[in-house]
Formats: C-alpha cells, sequence, structure tokens
C-alpha cells in the first residue's frame, strides 16, 4: 500500500512536471493544466445547456442523458486507445520500474490508476455539467448520473487497454504494421469525426437517436445505463457497478498474470542491415534538416496523427455540413442565406482546424536531449526557425487549399470569397506556426521518454487554446463585417491583421528567437 | 604578432580554398595559419544555483592539446557547453581566432566540433544518415565524405554497423559515431567532454593516436577527463578546475617534473 501512493506520487507528478526557467517546475505546469480544464468545463457548460435546450424543444429531453453518456464513453474510448500505446506500454518506462523491489501487481495498479484518473477527465468534463442540468428535472439521476460516469466510461477504458495492447504489439512487430495502424487510426478517427458532426448538424434529433442506437448493439450496458437513468431501473446500476468491478479486476488479474510474457513480446530487436558505400548521399543542408524532422514525426504514428488530424477535418468539415443541409428541409431563398453564411463562417473555420495540427508548438520538444545536436552545429538559428515553420506549413498547405477548393464548389463561393478561403487559412496556419514556436521556445519539454508527454505539455496545451481562441475572434470579426458591411471589407481587414501579427511575432522571433533558444539547457 | 594581419590572411586562404575547391592541400594550406583560442573572464550562472563559472580566463595556441580536469560538478562540462555556443554565459567572450561566440557564432561553429559526456544521438537514424546529416551541414563533398567515413569508421570498426540504427548501438559504438562525425569536417577546434569514457582499449589507443596527429596540424583539441594518466601522457598544456575557478593553468611539464599529475592533482584540490 505504501509502495502503491509513493509510485503513484511520482507518476503523477512526472506527468506535471515540464522544464521551466524558473524552476517552478510542479506548479505551473500544474496551472496551465487547471487553466485548461476549466475553460474545457466552461464550453462543455455551453454545449450541455444548448444541446439539452434542443432536445426539450423536440420533446424527446429522456434521450439526453444518454446521448452525454455515449458522447462521453466514445470520447474516452478515443482517447484511451490513442493513449493505451504510449502510456501503458512504454518498454522504458518497465526498464525503470522492472528493477525496483515492487510487486507486479503495484506497478500494474499505479499504472491503471493513472490511466484511469486521466482518462476519466473526459467523462467529468462531458457529464457533471449534464447531471447538473438534468438533475434539475429529474432528481434521481444525479445518483444514477454519477454511478453511470464513473462506471461505463471504465469499462470503455478496460476495451481500449486490450485494443491498444494488441495494436502495440502489431506495431513493434512489423514494419508496415506503422502504415497500417497510422492508417486505421486516421480511418477511425475520421469517422468518429464525421458521425459527430453528422448527429450535431441535425436539426430535429431524430437522427442522433437512431445513430445512438447503433452504440446501443454494439455496447450493450448503454442499454443498462438508460434503463437505470430514464426509467429509473436501479437494478442495473448493480449491474454496471460489477460489471465493471469485474472486469477490471479480471484486467488486473491478466496483466499481473502475464507480466513478464506482455513485456517480452513487446520487446522488438532491430533488423540489421549491412552498410553499403552507396548509402552515402549529399544533400543541401536545409533539405536534410527538413528530412530529420520528417523523421521523426514518422517515427510515431501518434505523431503522425498529431500532425494530420486538424487537417483532416478540416477536409471533413465542408463536405458533412454539405450534407447536413441537404437532409434539411428548406428552399431556394433560405439555401442561399445558407451558402453565404457559410462562406463567412469556413475561412476562419478551416483555418483554426488546419493550425490545429501544428507542429512548431512541440517542434523543439521533439529534438528532446538531442538538441544539443542542432544548437553546437553551424546552422543559422533562422534557418532552422525557417525549416520548422516550412514543415508546420506543409500538410495545411495541401490540406487547406483542398478543403478550400471543396467549399468553393459545394457552397458555390464568389471570386473574392474563394480568394480569402485559400489565403485566410494559409495566412492563418502561419500566424500560429511562429506563435507556436514561441510559446515552445519559451516552455520546452526536453527528457521526455513517451510521446504523449509532448502532447500534453504546457506549450502544446497552452498553444492550442490561444489558437482557437484567436481563430473563434478572427472569424467572429470577418463574419459580422461580412455580414453588415461586405465581403471586400472583411477580407481586407482580416488579410491586415493577419499579416500585421504574422509581422509582429517574426520580429519578436527574430530579437528573441536566437536567445530563448540558448537559454535552453541542454 | 599581429591579429588583424592573420584576421586577412585567414579570409583570403579561405576564399581562395573555396574558390579554387582544392581540397587536397586544404590541409597542408591551414597548417600555415596560426589559431588560437581565447577565452577571456567568463562567468555562467545556472539560474537560481551559485557560479558554475567564475571568471575563466584560458589562452590556446594552435598545436596544443589542452586537458581540463577537476572534481566532478566542478564547472568543467558548463566551459564546454559555453565554448560550444550551447548556452549563454553571463560575462566575458570566447573568440577562434578573431571570430567571436557572441557575435560570428556560426562561422565560429563552422571551426568547430564537439563531442559530449553523453552521446545521445537521433536514436531512429542509421549510423550512416548520421553522418550523412553531420557532412550535409557542413556542405563536405560527396567524395570526401565518402574516403573520410571509409578511413575512419574502418579505423574504429564500425563501418559494418553504420547501416543499423543507433538505437541498436551500445555506449562505445555511440562514441565512436561521434567521433567520426567529428573528424569529418576537419575542425580547427575539436573540444572533447571525457572522451574516453566507454572506449574500449583499442579505440582509446586510436583516438589518442588521432589527436596527436591531429594537433600537429595546427588544430587545437580541448578535453576534460578523469583520466589522469592519460591527460599526463597526452597534453601539452593542463587546467585545473574547482568549484568553477581556474586553480591552475600550465604547461604539464612545470608538473610532472617534479611529482605525478595524480598527486599535484589529490594536492590541490583537496587543500585551501
Ligand atoms: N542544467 C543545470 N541547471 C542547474 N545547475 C546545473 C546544470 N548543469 C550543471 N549544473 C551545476 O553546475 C555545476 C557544474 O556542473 P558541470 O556539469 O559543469 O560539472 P563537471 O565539472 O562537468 O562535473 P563532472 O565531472 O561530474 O562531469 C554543478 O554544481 C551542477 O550542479
Ligand atoms: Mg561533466
Amino acid at each position: 500500500m505504501h509502495n502503491y501512493l509513493s509510485l503513484l506520487k511520482i507518476f503523477i507528478t512526472e506527468k506535471f512536471s515540464f522544464q521551466n526557467r524558473k524552476r517552478r517546475k510542479i506548479n505551473s505546469g500544474l496551472g496551465a493544466i487547471i487553466f485548461f480544464l476549466v475553460l474545457m468545463l466552461l464550453v462543455s457548460v455551453f454545449v450541455n445547456y444548448g444541446v439539452l435546450d434542443a432536445y426539450k424543444r423536440n420533446n424527446i429531453a429522456e434521450e439526453y442523458p444518454v446521448a452525454v453518456l455515449g458522447i462521453a464513453c466514445s470520447l474516452t474510448f478515443i482517447s484511451a486507445l490513442f493513449r493505451a500505446n504510449s502510456v501503458l506500454f512504454s518498454l522504458k518506462d518497465h526498464a525503470f520500474l522492472t528493477p525496483l523491489p515492487l510487486k507486479k501487481s503495484t506497478i500494474v495498479l499505479v499504472k491503471l490508476t493513472t490511466f484511469y484518473l486521466e482518462e476519466m477527465i473526459f467523462s467529468l468534463l462531458v457529464m457533471v455539467p449534464s447531471i447538473v442540468f438534468y438533475g434539475m428535472i429529474d432528481p434521481t439521476y444525479i445518483f444514477s448520473g454519477i454511478v453511470c460516469m464513473l462506471t461505463v466510461p471504465l469499462i470503455m477504458v478496460l476495451l481500449s487497454i486490450v485494443l491498444g495492447f494488441i495494436i502495440t504489439l502489431m506495431l513493434n512487430r512489423f514494419t508496415a504494421m506503422k502504415i497500417i495502424t497510422t492508417i486505421l487510426y486516421i480511418a477511425i478517427f475520421t469517422a468518429y469525426i464525421a458521425i459527430v458532426f453528422i448527429i450535431s448538424y441535425d436539426t430535429n434529433g431524430t437522427q442522433m437517436v437512431s445513430t445512438f442506437s447503433y452504440l446501443y448493439y454494439i455496447f450493450p450496458f448503454l442499454q443498462w445505463a438508460y434503463a437505470a437513468m430514464i426509467n429509473h431501473q436501479f437494478i442495473y446500476l448493480l449491474i454496471l457497478v460489477a460489471l465493471a468491478l469485474v472486469s477490471s479486476g479480471l484486467l488486473i488479474a491478466l496483466y499481473v498474470l502475464f507480466y513478464d510474457k506482455l513485456y517480452q513480446a513487446l520487446f522488438v530487436q532491430e533488423k540489421k542491415r549491412l552498410f553499403k558505400s552507396s548509402d552515402i548521399k549529399a544533400q543541401k543542408s536545409y533539405l536534410s534538416l527538413i528530412k530529420k524532422d520528417l523523421f521523426a514525426i514518422l517515427d510515431n504514428p501518434m505523431l503522425i496523427i498529431a500532425f494530420l488530424v486538424g487537417n483532416i477535418i478540416a477536409i471533413i468539415i465542408p463536405i458533412s455540413i454539405y450534407f447536413s443541409s441537404k437532409s434539411m428541409e428548406i428552399n431556394s431563398e433560405e439555401l442561399i442565406l445558407f451558402n453565404q453564411i457559410m462562406t463567412l463562417i469556413l475561412p476562419g473555420l478551416i483555418g483554426m482546424m488546419c493550425a490545429l495540427s501544428n507542429y512548431t508548438c512541440f517542434s523543439i520538444t521533439l529534438e528532446n536531449n538531442r538538441l544539443w545536436i542542432v544548437k553546437s552545429l553551424p546552422i543559422k538559428s533562422f534557418d532552422y526557425f525557417g525549416m520548422k515553420l516550412i514543415i508546420n506549413q506543409l500538410p495545411g498547405f495541401i490540406f487547406g487549399i483542398a478543403s478550400g477548393v471543396i467549399s468553393i464548389v459545394l457552397f458555390k463561393f464568389d471570386v473574392l470569397s474563394a480568394i480569402s478561403i485559400i489565403v485566410i487559412p494559409q495566412l492563418y496556419i502561419l500566424l500560429a506556426g511562429v506563435f507556436g514556436l514561441l510559446i515552445n521556445l519559451k516552455f520546452p519539454k526536453l527528457n521526455w521518454s513517451t510521446y504523449n508527454e509532448i502532447k500534453n505539455s504546457p506549450s502544446a496545451m497552452i498553444f492550442s487554446f490561444s489558437s482557437m481562441i484567436a481563430a473563434i475572434i478572427l472569424t467572429a470579426i470577418y463574419f459580422i463585417l461580412g455580414l453588415f458591411i461586405n465581403v471586400i471589407a472583411a477580407f481586407s481587414i482580416t488579410l491586415v491583421l493577419l499579416i500585421a501579427g504574422i509581422i509582429a511575432l517574426f520580429i519578436i522571433l527574430s530579437k528573441k528567437g536566437k536567445t530563448l533558444l540558448l537559454q535552453i539547457e541542454c | 604578432m599581429n591579429s588583424k594581419y592573420y584576421d586577412k590572411y585567414l579570409c583570403v586562404t579561405e576564399k581562395l580554398l573555396v574558390s579554387c575547391k582544392v581540397t587536397n592541400c586544404h590541409d597542408k594550406l591551414w597548417s600555415e595559419v596560426k589559431f588560437m583560442l581565447e577565452i577571456k573572464n567568463v562567468s555562467k550562472r545556472y539560474k537560481g544555483g551559485a557560479f558554475a563559472n567564475k571568471n575563466i580566463t584560458l589562452e590556446i595556441q594552435d598545436g596544443e592539446i589542452f586537458g581540463f580536469i577537476g572534481p566532478n560538478g566542478a564547472g568543467k562540462s558548463t566551459l564546454i557547453k559555453s565554448i560550444v555556443g550551447l548556452h549563454l554565459f553571463d560575462e566575458g567572450e570566447i573568440s577562434l581566432d578573431g571570430l567571436t561566440l557572441k557575435k560570428d557564432d556560426v562561422e565560429f561553429k563552422k571551426k568547430i566540433a564537439y563531442i559530449p559526456d553523453n552521446p545521445d544521438l537521433y536514436e531512429n537514424l542509421t549510423g550512416i544518415s548520421y553522418l550523412n546529416f553531420i557532412a550535409d551541414i557542413f556542405n563536405i563533398s560527396k567524395d570526401e565524405r565518402t574516403q573520410k567515413i571509409d578511413s575512419l569508421a574502418s579505423k574504429f570498426e564500425i563501418k559494418n554497423d553504420l547501416g543499423n540504427k543507433i538505437k541498436t548501438y551500445s555506449h562505445g559504438m555511440k562514441q565512436k559515431l561521434s567521433l567520426v562525425a567529428a573528424f569529418m569536417h576537419n575542425p580547427k577546434l575539436l573540444i572533447l567532454d571525457e572522451p574516453f569514457v566507454g572506449l574500449d582499449p583499442k579505440a582509446s589507443y586510436i583516438v589518442k593516436e588521432l589527436m596527436k596527429d591531429y594537433v600537429s596540424k595546427g588544430n587545437i583539441i580541448f578535453f576534460s577527463s578523469h583520466v589522469l594518466e592519460v591527460v599526463e601522457k597526452l597534453c601539452s598544456h593542463v587546467a585545473i578546475i574547482k568549484k568553477g575557478e581556474i586553480v591552475f593553468n600550465s604547461k604539464i611539464q612545470d608538473i610532472t617534473n617534479n611529482e605525478s599529475l595524480e598527486s599535484f592533482f589529490l594536492e590541490l584540490t583537496e587543500h585551501a
């Protein structure tokens, strides 16, 4: 028990620590995370309120708790599946923990506890506001909702751990698996986002119910949750608790029992390859630098996904909006208005989504304890930064323009709007790229061991939040100007704002960037 | 010696070399130019800590192997990191033949090679792609790098491993790979932080021979070490650092005429 608590403490503090020049290690990391969570909670409150309101207006309020539970479950499932690989089955962790005089069960319990606690954040964020709102309608939901919130996502976490292990195993075994897994992950993610979009754009809610009925077939315990929450058959709560306890007990027992075998299976021997003198190739120095970074990204499916996710969403958004608008019964006049609104919203939205897959905000962190190499080589710091910005712009350039062209065709953009949907996202990605680079230079996290620490690092979090807020403000300006004045004014003012922002950040980068890079101890 | 004169000479020869693309007489021409590493009043303090380097002044002439010794935590790695531009130092200036680190950092770094005490390399690259990367940065032609990699890698017996990923390398193999990378671009100043840790006897012998050969061409080697026997045999000069300050800096003969370096070191670092 004592061992369990001290190891748990190490695991949790490790999660929140990051390099800080002022050496206030734990506090500042925790501060950033709390800030992030509070903002997420606010968003969740608004969304929950809106959804409940829509359900009430359609007289299907009783579907709301299950819908929320379904969203919480799927979020937990996706996140746990994506993270199990690096959090639970990291061999570095294993090498550090195994020689310690700890029981395997302690290690397993600590690992699973931290994992579960982290994954619970999603269901807490999504469900706590719903418990408050729906609890006012049906007080028994306060009890049944809390029980469901604690148990049902746990079952999802357990499921994703099993799947995550299988994926990790395949990943380590076959090089080709890396590509397949990446594609698989991206496919799961795309499908997931598409479903969420179709659901949220559906106006009368019936489709949402029917979509969730598929979920009922796949996960019968959602039906039990329904019975408990809506029909007040509280016996099902007991069943859910029992199911959660039994399945986690079973997983822990299996994990402990096959602990050694499991890690043995995960360990891979690299294939040896003989050196040929044709391997010696000369390249331009900047290409070589770019290649080095691309290799670092392509090495891990999680990073590829982080690198592409926003861009894929950017493609899905106009398509799914288009199809959900098809299912709406609106006349041609309304359709014109709808298209006009889309021309005003999409440039900012696409820019925001592409910029979400930012690379620069973890590009310095990605160097890890090998930062000394580039720092001791004769590379101009501005060339180095420029190369990071190019890599950052690359996917956004392809996906952003593709998404722009799709939008132009689907929503019949006029010439000026067409120019703006191509230009604005690109400029926004550049702006976000320079900003991300500065943030990462300020808050790097070197000496990480799992890729997860990169995505959870303060610089990545601060970046995604500020970038989203900036994009929303920009979209609002564009929308309001476009609606009340005209598109020319909207486009030119947004353009001026973006370019001014880019120039300002570039000036900061050229003045401070080199010093910031030198200040990172490595 | 007029340093301005040498600056000009350096500039002209460099331009000449680049424009003629003469690589054969590269070494010979450079050897006629005098180089000098100057460390002037360098102080470095880590955030929230005491001084790790305090007012350090060292002057190293070409053709010297300079040994830098001191107890653990004395500030050796800290000074070395300042010289190679890994971090900012609070005061002072470091220059290599008129090129100052604070102003002309890129030109400065073109003339140096550095190997840290812990060679963390790009684990997912193969040995050869790492060497290619370094050679690309230094603009080394394909023929030259083929020839260098051939001779150096065979010398260190890692040629057959170059096709493998660095993550499969042992500590010593990584050390050897970074040595190959360091010698590849003919640095004027070679800076090594504890280079003999983890090397097998044969490899350390080769490194020592390479080092001697290298300074005979007018280059400078600056290295820190805890192996005093090696320092005693190899170095022409030695400096001892203690708690961030230089407590001794002189020719090695000044010590070894009377006593062994080891007893001198122990005396010096224990008293005062
Ligand atoms: N990143 C850092 N942040 C804060 N203090 C540091 C950092 N790196 C080193 N120090 C401190 O600076 C002092 C000098 O450290 P340095 O690494 O230069 O010693 P060293 O002479 O190389 O020792 P060793 O022989 O063990 O390699 C030590 O007191 C150390 O605690
Ligand atoms: Mg050291």
